[in-house]
């Protein structure tokens, strides 16, 4: 009798969710395939997709994107890990400091960094002209596929930072004794044992990144120059000022979602061979950094962070600078604060906090779901549900948002314009980080715990919420924060969907620096920057060890 | 953790009071308020700033929202929006070579001054109100040109080997200022002509940067990334209003030329009524007047206006040629096809 219940309330779960997704994913979907099948006469063609792969000049759009996205993962995983490890096993001091600067990086609006990187890098740049001057160093160009690797790698390796920070604190403490025990300690320790447990959310981590970095078009738009990637070539073609080839862009489009789906199923693979649970019922002790090895400790971490911020720090500098719309003028004043005010800097601030606080949770909740249906009932259904939450994120932002637009703005839907129809977006794309870490954690809940509520006379749904949420909350807090990143600088499909009633901070930067008016940007970034600060502030308020523990 | 929770709600909470406070002080502020106006425009901020300014000298009670993008942007979102629309009207961007494309988002309004306008710059499809003109322009950053050694003048100069790949310029594809500059090619060596695509290929050959957005033709010169910019006089000259005084507008010797760009009313329009005064105020003498006086960086098609361009050369000053409208109308996709196969070919 209680089997049977069961089996009625999760697969009920699973038909709500599926049809969460069959409206609002595969309906805007099935209309961007059918655009980019059919020809003007609306006959079905198939010389959309033959055009992009005749030519050259289409196809190297989607090798540039796969190789520099490779790249920054690598380099991602290089930086992020190290950092990582330092932070879990040792007790740094400044870490939450090192913490929060790590966050606010990850946080930054995309174009924002590109642009303070070129002012900084670039050919007539502040850092370039002083190492010429001074120093007598020649560095390269900051353009191209160098310039985007060090941008994007700076600005991605916090999500491996943090992601590893929840796989290295759920590992018991009586495992690395033992391996002491037999002789094992140090790096051969960490690369043995310690890399080898944290492998599911390695890989997780690695996705995250991968995705990011493939389907960002803020960061090529600005610092590319000649290195063209997929996700602006689509936006090229999407809204174009000639008519708008939007088949064409469909098409390509297509070819990516069918590119990442085969990405993702690979990780999928590669995670299943990774098959044991842990529970940390004795979390690691920290250790004090000691000698030389400490003292490298904190330069690596230190520098790191430092110049990852950066550009930021930068931009705080310049929203401060006199200036008179493009150009900037010696002196300082206030002057870019109080056109940001008069700029609907009120509203832009309201609408980032409450859409994205709403989204959020919406995200938290079918994440949770989502992780459970996965790897606790796993099911030809399940699976399905678990591929779909992940198409969304090979689609750029802006053909997301035009899919929406279309499927959406007719009658009896019309969420053109609302914000409705934004949170919408921002959960479709956002939502993979928080199931992507919910799923990880859960993988390694061990299941005899819940039996064991379960024979002590707990219900499903209170085992559910009592136990295994609970157990879950490392993971599920840490991909709540990313969410939460990702949606405050949520760009390519806010583009298309805003409107001056639910303009968010990242939108009026991107107004302002599109229009030339670099001042006003550098306020409206700063103005995130503080916002962004403060959320992180307020998470490390409520949660409940002193040390960040996420 | 429920009271830790408590007080992360009450935070949460009275930091969105504080800035719902504000949020209300905006709409508080005009008193008068008769009707909104949402206007998608990719115009500069310098032209937006006076022209909201000015129209409500006129009109105080209509409440000016603008939505910035580039054309292309904005032409995308009301035609997604074409069954809800949530503009009213758009400025800029619409050029007098677009012919029939945008036929199904526009409304067939023209303003009662269509006589006042100079003949060539009339609506050629009855739904532009074609209310300036955008003239090419290379700006060139005077210090590196300095440094080079060069005097940049001309298209010749343009296939400089010194110049190579310090020259940038918009997408054609996508850029109406980029596109202005193909058409003055053509208005220079002729339509279709064998030089005019040698010139095309001799320029791509030399390297030329093509940029995403518009306004890199002439930020990223101030700022020194770049030479030269393929780039239109008003966007330049507002550079050199602002203060700049490393860079100047150079129109090429062989002949420069300019595209007349307009406001229409977006079909379906929520606000109608205020969409048309907008309209109206933007093809009027004394509208067109008013707006040239505040700017001096933009050049307007109502013969009957009077305003100075403080920053921009005399008419007198630059040699000119001839365009054939509608040929480029015409050919627009021909060309843009036969534009990216050089650019396959050479890049590639």
């Amino acid at each position: 009798m209680g089997a049977k219940r069961k089996f009625d309330l999760w697969t009920g779960v699973s038909l709500v969710t599926l049809g969460f997704f069959v409206l609002f994913l595969l309906y805007p979907l099935w209309g961007l395939l059918r655009q980019s099948v059919l020809n003007a006469q609306g006959q079905f063609t198939l010389e959309y997709f033959k055009r992009f792969f005749q030519y050259r000049y289409y196809t190297v759009t989607i090798i540039n994107s796969i190789k520099v996205s490779l790249a920054i993962t690598l380099v991602t995983l290089i930086l992020g890990i190290p950092v990582s490890y330092f932070y879990s096993f040792y007790q740094l001091k400044g870490a939450k400091f090192l913490f929060v600067v790590s966050l606010l990086c990850a946080m930054s609006a995309p174009f924002i960094g590109a642009y303070a990187w070129v002012l900084l890098l670039g050919r007539q740049g502040v850092i370039t002209k002083f190492l010429a001057t001074s120093l007598g160093i020649k560095i390269g160009s900051i353009y191209g596929f160098g310039g985007i690797l060090f941008v994007q790698s700076l600005k991605l390796f916090p999500l491996v930072f943090i992601y590893m920070n929840g796989a290295f604190k759920d590992i018991d403490n009586s495992l690395l004794e033992a391996s002491a025990n037999m002789g094992v300690t140090g790096v051969k320790r960490f690369f043995r044992i310690i890399l080898q447990l944290s492998m599911p959310t390695i890989l997780a981590a690695s996705l995250v990144v991968f995705m990011r970095a493939f389907a960002d078009f803020g960061t090529p738009l600005l610092i590319g120059e000649g290195y063209r990637t997929f996700p602006v070539e689509i936006y090229n073609q999407y809204l174009g000022e000639h008519g708008q080839d939007y088949r064409f862009a469909a098409a390509i489009s297509v070819i990516g979602v069918i590119m990442t789906t085969a990405i993702f199923l690979l990780q999928k693979w590669a995670t299943s061979r990774y098959n044991f649970s842990i529970s940390a019922m004795h979390p690691v002790e920290k250790k004090k950094p000691k000698g030389i090895g400490g003292f490298l400790m904190y330069l690596y971490s230190y520098a790191l962070v430092g110049i990852a911020f950066l550009p930021q720090a930068y931009i705080v500098y310049l929203s401060f600078r006199n200036s008179d719309g493009a150009v900037f003028l010696p002196g300082y004043s206030l002057t870019n604060y109080r056109m940001a005010v008069s700029r609907l800097l009120g509203r832009s601030i309201n609408n980032t906090v409450f859409l994205g606080l709403g989204s959020l949770a919406l995200i938290v909740l079918l994440a949770i779901i989502i992780a459970y249906l996965v790897v606790r009932r796993p099911s030809v259904l399940n699976n399905l549900i678990d591929t779909l939450s992940m198409v969304p994120y090979v689609m750029p932002g802006s053909v997301i948002g035009v899919a929406l637009v279309i499927a959406f703005s007719g009658r009896p839907f019309a969420l053109t314009g609302t914000a409705l129809i934004m949170m919408i977006a921002w959960v479709i794309r956002r939502m993979p980080y928080t199931i992507r870490s919910a799923t990880a954690t859960l993988q390694l809940v061990p299941r005899d715990v819940e039996e064991a509520a379960t024979s002590l006379g707990a219900s499903k749904p209170k085992t559910f919420f009592r136990v295994t949420v609970p157990m879950m909350r490392n993971g599920i807090i840490s991909g709540a924060i990313l969410s939460w990143i990702s949606i405050v600088t949520e760009l390519s499909s806010a583009i298309i969907l805003y409107n001056n009633r639910t303009i968010t901070l990242t939108m009026s930067t991107y107004v302002a620096i599109s229009r030339g008016n670099d001042g006003l940007a550098a306020a409206f970034a700063a103005i995130t920057t503080v916002v962004t600060a403060v959320s992180i502030m307020i998470y490390l308020a409520v949660s409940k060890e002193e040390d960040v523990r996420i | 953790m429920k009271k830790r929770i408590g007080i992360m709600l009450a935070l949460v909470v009275s930091l969105s009071l504080l800035v719902s406070a504000v949020a209300l002080a905006d709409t508080l502020r005009d008193p008068n308020f008769k009707s909104d106006l949402v206007l998608y425009s990719s115009m500069t901020d310098n032209d937006l700033n006076n022209l909201v300014r000015l129209f409500n000298q006129r009109y105080p009670g209509i409440r000016i929202e603008i939505v910035n993008g580039s054309a292309g942007e904005l032409t995308a979102r009301i035609r997604a929006e074409k069954n809800n629309p949530q503009g009213d009207v758009m400025w800029g961007g619409l050029s007098n070579s677009d012919g029939m494309i945008y036929e199904d988002l526009f409304e067939p309004y023209l303003s009662p001054y269509e006589d006042e306008i100079y003949p060539a710059y009339r609506s050629n499809n009855g739904f532009y109100n074609l209310d300036h003109l955008s003239t090419i322009v290379f700006c060139v950053n005077t210090d590196l040109e300095a440094e080079l050694g060069m005097n940049i003048t001309s298209y010749k100069d343009l296939l400089d080997p010194r110049l190579k790949g310090r020259i940038v310029m918009p997408d054609p594809n996508s850029s109406s200022s980029a596109w202005n500059h193909v058409c003055n090619i053509f208005a220079v060596y002729g339509n279709d002509s064998p030089e005019a695509w040698e010139f095309i290929e001799g320029l791509l050959k030399n390297d030329v940067v093509i940029s995403t957005s518009s306004s890199v033709a002439f930020r990223s010169v101030l700022s020194g990334e770049y030479v030269v910019g393929l780039s239109y006089e008003d966007g330049a000259s507002t550079l050199l209003k602002a203060g700049a005084t490393n860079i100047k507008l150079v129109y090429p010797e062989e002949g420069a030329s300019a595209s007349a760009f307009g406001v229409a009313v977006i079909k379906g329009a929520k606000n109608m009524e205020a969409a048309k005064l907008l309209v109206d105020y933007l093809m009027s003498a004394e509208g067109q007047s008013e707006l040239g006086t505040a700017l001096g960086t933009l050049r307007f098609t109502n013969s009957k206006a009077v305003y100075d361009t403080p920053y921009l050369p005399k008419t007198e000053d630059i040699t000119w040629a001839d365009r054939d409208v509608e040929w480029l109308i015409e050919n627009k996709e021909y060309v843009l096809q036969r534009w990216n196969d050089i650019y396959m070919r050479t890049r590639y």
